[in-house]
């Protein structure tokens, strides 16, 4: 009964999302849409993934766009749409879903026949993993090449976005908040993140947690310190800070080629040592990935000012 | 009926929302937001779809994992261009998608060769 609720409130949300006349009532949809999801996740029984999608989903991504619409004060409507266009483009649009979701429902509705039986693999194959909880072995052992390229992937999104970005004295002067309630709760708050933050790195070698629900606590953690005009440490030393970004990707790749040195596959871990390297890897990637996040928030260009230049777009660049 | 079917159609009809909502929006952001909810959608017909069969597992849920990290600093990304593009332009959708109603634009068969610079 409440798996069917949800699952109905779910596309509900999703179209309240869609339909939402103001942006910023669609972004507040939105939002409440990742709290969903984490609920979801729950359901389907990964904690892991409600962890993540709690911190992420419904923290960051929120304060992502919540900050870029604050910086969005458009002065008129994104334009009137091509009205020629407009009748072709919803037909094709619905056909398009429309076909999409018939085949989705077919592919749905019929079992799965799969050849390997991957649950079993995994509980069979955990005991040489050097850690307890299956998704963390999966991340960090039996899968460890996509972790890695994943935290390529995201390295070179920062390195993008950073190149995009203003000069730091924009962006600093004009995204602070100052309330006396949140300077107030920070000396709360911060200490209660990082315990936090830490204890999903420790425990994730056993239960749910791990490094990427850390790292999303430790962001949420920098932006808060960010958004309330906190100097933070190393802040003025872009040599600092980039060796924090290279830092997890870097320990990744030189703890995986330690077996190559000895004749083995790369990512293998040591027999003996598994445990210990992973942890290793992962604190790391804790560290780093926060800051990859962080980083990301920061490089947002500063806003337009008063007397932005005039709306070119109907000049063909 | 087994407990992930429910999640997993919920995902499907996610996917079709998102995509239309993606087709059919022009404001950048609420592209974005469409797109967001595709991606969500596609993660639970993974997990979903994955789980209705063999129960729990775990690999799904790691890929997911990394994947919803993924999903964030690409959203991060998107909202830097966004913003960029703004700043350039003060435009919050793509010139292809308007109505260059500013020119001379009361004739939409030449309004649509103009939009469409490329």
């Amino acid at each position: 009964m409440i798996d069917l609720l949800l699952a109905l409130t779910l596309p509900l949300v999703a179209l309240g999302v869609l339909l939402a006349r103001e942006l910023f009532r669609a972004v507040v949809m939105f939002i409440a849409f990742g709290l969903l999801m984490a609920l979801v996740w729950v359901r389907l029984q990964a904690p892991d993934l409600a962890l993540a999608e709690a911190a992420i989903g419904a923290g960051l991504t929120g304060v992502l766009l919540l900050d870029a619409l604050g910086h969005l004060r458009q002065p008129h409507p994104p334009g009137q749409p091509l009205r020629s266009l407009l009748p072709l483009l919803t037909i094709l649009a619905l056909v398009l879903a429309g076909a999409l979701g018939l085949v989705l429902l077919g592919a749905l509705l019929e079992p799965l026949q799969p050849s390997v039986n991957l649950p079993a693999e995994v509980a069979l194959h955990i005991e040489a993993s050097g850690v307890a909880h299956p998704v963390t072995a999966v991340l960090l052992a039996f899968r460890a090449w996509d972790t890695l390229l994943e935290v390529a992937v995201i390295l070179v999104a920062v390195v993008v976005g950073l190149a995009l970005r203003f000069s730091h004295d924009d962006a600093a002067a004009e995204s602070r908040v100052s309330s006396p309630l949140l300077q107030g709760m920070l000396s709360w708050l911060l200490p209660l993140m990082l315990l936090v933050a830490l204890y999903l790195l420790w425990i994730g070698s056993y239960r749910s947690g791990g490094a990427f629900q850390a790292a999303a606590v430790m962001a949420a953690m920098l932006v808060l310190l960010r958004l309330s005009g906190q100097q933070l440490p190393g802040q003025n030393h872009p040599l600092l800070l980039r060796a924090g970004l290279v830092g997890g990707l870097g320990t990744f790749l030189l703890l995986g080629s330690v077996q190559l040195l000895q004749g083995g596959a790369f990512l293998a871990w040591p027999e003996q040592l598994a445990g210990a390297f992973i942890l290793l890897v992962e604190t790391a990637l804790t560290f780093s990935l926060a800051l990859l996040l962080y980083a990301l928030f920061e490089a947002s260009p500063a806003p337009a000012r008063k007397g932005h230049p005039p709306r070119t777009g109907d000049q063909p660049s | 009926m087994n407990t992930f079917l429910p999640y997993t159609l919920a995902g499907g009809a996610l996917v079709i929302l998102g995509l239309t909502g993606f087709i059919l929006h022009r404001h950048l952001i609420r592209r974005l937001l469409a797109f967001n909810l595709t991606g969500s959608g596609c993660f639970l017909v993974m997990t979903g779809l994955a789980q209705q069969g063999q129960g729990v597992d775990a690999v799904p849920q790691a890929l997911v994992l990394t994947g919803i990290v993924v999903a964030v600093s690409a959203t991060a990304l998107a909202l830097v261009l966004i913003r960029r593009w703004y700043h350039l332009t003060g435009l919050t959708g793509l010139p292809e998608d308007i109505e260059p109603e500013l020119q001379q634009g009361d004739n939409p068969a030449e309004g649509k060769t103009q939009g469409a610079p490329h």
